[in-house]
């Protein structure tokens, strides 16, 4: 090889190492899990890679809080955003509970109505009523048995309990398996009515009409004077083994620009 | 019971038995096998339809979708319309991405399904499903089916087999007719049977008291052993009737027995026979006697007037044969009533007889004589060459019949006046030729008797024609 041609190749081989790393190179803090909570991680994301250009938040949706846990086991993920602890054959991992949202009632933007109530709740769930009171259809949508939002709507009252089963046993029923399918199938349902967090719909600036329960309105001062009854937690679940730049994510969320930014979204942080 | 009865019932019974067998084999199996196959298509196209639905999601997020549990499980249960089953997601290595609910009991049947992403082969649906209600089902219906099978072989053993029965009882009873029948015939009956050799294989009373022996001692014994030198003949008819397939009769004088026996001989089967024996000797005998008395006189024994016509008619185309003559000698005793009235119609019997036998002594076998009424005689001479020839004859039968006759102690004597007719000359019957010689006869009378007279002679002279002929 002549000397010109090395001269050349030795410029070019400085100037790839000149030439900053592309963006898959930087160190990627990939969050999944709950769909209420991955509104809120996005956002919270976007702010985080503001201050820190050489770290990546990805979010990776449609996974649910068991299947957040179950990627971050299997080192899938750096954090699993969950509307429950982990529980069973889930231990293992460092748990943070970052805030909790009310858990409202939507209905889609053209029915008529401001406020549910358990009985109304309790009829819905039946079948037992099965209109609006213009006489348009109501469309129930259902979480699955499994889903937080499931679980808490049984404890609200035993017969409440009873219809839930009911519905869940009904053929034909509309069934939302994760947060981001529930707000689209109440979304682009006419006539829908099912449960969300407060928190998704402010962060997915959603059009869903939001119901008062038994006459409370759903914001982050009933909830937190207790006047708003329904009340969903959200956790962080890391490996006990986490690299530096999701420290440094958990504590952006805990700090009070992300504390902020979680009230802002509807979330109420935690102390 | 025969061995071709047996060989009945016992096909009988296996037929009923493999149509019970498959009556119950089949309701079971036929459920069982469209069961399972319908079970098998069901999951198959379950887990194909839960497969390519899982697709979507792969496709859509390739590296998280085995995290979906909650997705990946409603997917699953979507489709639960064959509960109980057992379902699953593995990927290739086997690890479990999506644990089944229950698992099915054993024995069971199992569909699987590929996941793909992109054509690629990433992970496996499974599902499962108990065949144990499938099983209980089948059992209750093979439960079903031993009953039809059992029914089924009821009825098709029974109907046949009280047929059998019922025909069995009637050939029992119609063998027992028949043979007390068989045994208690007057008749002997012997069966012999030609399937080694000729050899009587039955045989009733009635063959034992004809043939000198106990009737089971004649079982068993040959042809040869039975009939001795006849029987060959013998042997000979019974293949005539196995040849004819029917009936076949035989007379033989049995030497044996010294009897005349009429065999009828009558295949029964293949190679054997039945063999009506019937002792005929008093019957032949009979028979005899019977032609005697209606062919001959019962005194003198001679033909009488019925055999002589039916010789008179043999000789006649004898005659014709070899252009012969007959002469018809019309033979009656002179004086014969005075003996009558004056010694006794019995010494006129005796007198009768020993003409008879005189007439008779000097006679030719191809002649006839015959006794035509009382005292009168009808002779036919054959082979006669020349007309006059009878007039020999004639001069033999009056010498004969001039001597002294001996009649209870007592010398008697008898002449005869003969008239002659000769066949064909002077007539061409019986009748005319016989009134004929009866002519001539009368015209002997007249003539003083004990002389014979041709009709030609009258012919030629009619003034010795009698005068008192009465007919």
């Amino acid at each position: 090889m002549s000397m010109p041609l090395m001269l050349i190749a030795s410029l070019l081989l400085l100037l790839t190492a000149l030439v900053p790393a592309p963006a898959e190179c930087a160190e990627t803090i990939r969050i999944g899990g709950s769909g209420s909570g991955l509104a809120l991680m996005r956002q919270l994301g976007s702010s985080f890679m503001k201050q820190h250009p050489d770290l990546q938040v990805k979010i990776v949706s449609s996974l649910g809080s068991t299947g957040g846990i179950k990627a971050l086991s299997a080192g899938a993920l750096e954090i699993a955003v969950s509307s429950r602890p982990p529980k069973g054959d889930e231990r293992g991992f460092e748990t943070l509970r970052i805030g909790s949202t009310p858990l409202v009632f939507a209905v889609h933007p053209k029915v008529n109505r401001k406020n549910i109530t358990i009985d109304e709740l309790e009829q819905i769930y039946a079948g037992l009523t099965s209109s609006w009171p213009d006489g348009s259809r109501l469309r129930l949508v259902l979480r699955p048995e499994q889903e937080t939002d499931t679980q808490l709507l049984r404890k609200l009252s035993p017969t409440l309990d009873r219809a839930i089963t009911a519905a869940l046993g009904r053929h034909g029923m509309l069934l939302a398996v994760n947060d981001q399918d529930n707000l689209r199938l109440l979304e682009r349902t006419p006539g829908s009515i099912g449960p969300i967090t407060l928190a998704m719909l402010t962060a997915e600036h959603s059009t869903l009409q939001v119901l008062s329960y038994n006459g409370s309105k759903a914001s982050l001062k009933t909830l937190a004077n207790g006047q708003y009854p329904l009340r969903r937690e959200l956790y962080l679940v890391i490996r006990p083994a986490v690299g530096p730049a999701t420290r440094q994510f958990i504590a952006f969320v805990r700090s009070p620009a992300g504390r902020q930014m979680l009230e802002k979204l509807n979330c109420l942080p935690s102390e | 019971m025969t061995l071709k009865e047996k060989r009945l019932r016992t096909t009988i019974n296996r037929l009923s038995l493999l149509a019970a067998l498959i009556t119950t084999v089949s309701l079971p199996s036929v459920y069982l096998f469209t069961g399972y196959r319908y079970l098998q298509g069901s999951l198959e196209t379950e887990a194909e339809i839960t497969a390519d639905t899982i697709d979507i999601l792969v496709t859509e997020n390739p590296d998280y979708w085995r995290y979906q549990s909650v997705r990946l499980e409603e997917m699953l249960r979507r489709r639960d319309n064959l509960k109980p089953a057992g379902r699953k997601i593995a990927d290739l290595a086997g690890n479990e991405i999506v644990k089944g609910m229950l698992l099915p009991a054993w024995p069971t049947v199992t569909a699987r399904a590929d996941i793909k992403d992109a054509g690629n082969t990433v992970a496996q649906v499974e599902l499962a499903q108990s065949l144990q209600p499938l099983l209980w089902r089948t059992l209750v219906l093979t439960g079903v089916g031993l009953a039809l099978g059992g029914m089924v072989f009821a009825i098709l053993k029974l109907i046949p087999m009280r047929a059998l029965n019922e025909a069995h009882r009637e050939l029992q009873e119609n063998e027992r007719k028949y043979h007390a029948l068989f045994s208690n015939l007057a008749q002997a009956v012997l069966i012999i049977d030609f399937a080694v050799q000729p050899t009587v294989v039955d045989a009733n009373e009635a063959s034992g008291r004809l043939i000198g022996l106990p009737w089971r001692q004649v079982i068993g014994m040959s042809i040869a052993e039975l009939f001795d030198e006849a029987a060959d003949g013998v042997v000979q008819t019974l293949k005539q009737a196995l040849a004819a397939k029917g009936s076949v009769t035989h007379e033989l004088h049995w030497q044996r027995l010294n009897k005349l026996v009429h065999l009828s001989v009558i295949a029964t089967a293949e190679q054997q026979v039945a063999v009506l024996c019937e002792d005929v000797t008093d019957r032949r005998k009979d028979e005899q006697r019977v032609q005697q008395m209606a062919y001959y006189d019962p005194l003198t024994g001679l033909p009488n007037r019925s055999l002589l016509y039916d010789r008179v008619q043999q000789a006649m185309a004898r005659a014709n044969r070899t252009t012969t003559k007959l002469g018809f000698l019309f033979i009656d005793l002179d004086r014969f009533k005075p003996i009558n009235d004056t010694l006794g119609h019995e010494a006129g019997d005796r007198l009768l007889e020993q003409i008879a036998t005189r007439l008779k002594s000097g006679t030719r076998a191809a002649d006839t004589v015959a006794r035509f009424s009382g005292d009168e005689f009808v002779m036919v001479v054959g082979d006669l060459q020349e007309a006059h020839h009878a007039d020999l004859v004639a001069d033999g039968i009056l010498e004969r019949l001039a001597q002294p006759y001996q009649i209870g102690g007592q010398q008697l004597n008898c002449a005869c006046s003969i008239g002659i007719a000769i066949y064909p000359d002077e007539g061409v019957d019986a009748d005319t030729l016989i009134n004929h010689a009866d002519l001539a006869m009368y015209a002997a009378k007249e003539q003083g008797g004990n002389r014979q007279v041709s009709y030609s002679y009258l012919l030629n002279n009619p003034s010795a024609s009698p005068r008192n002929y009465p007919r």
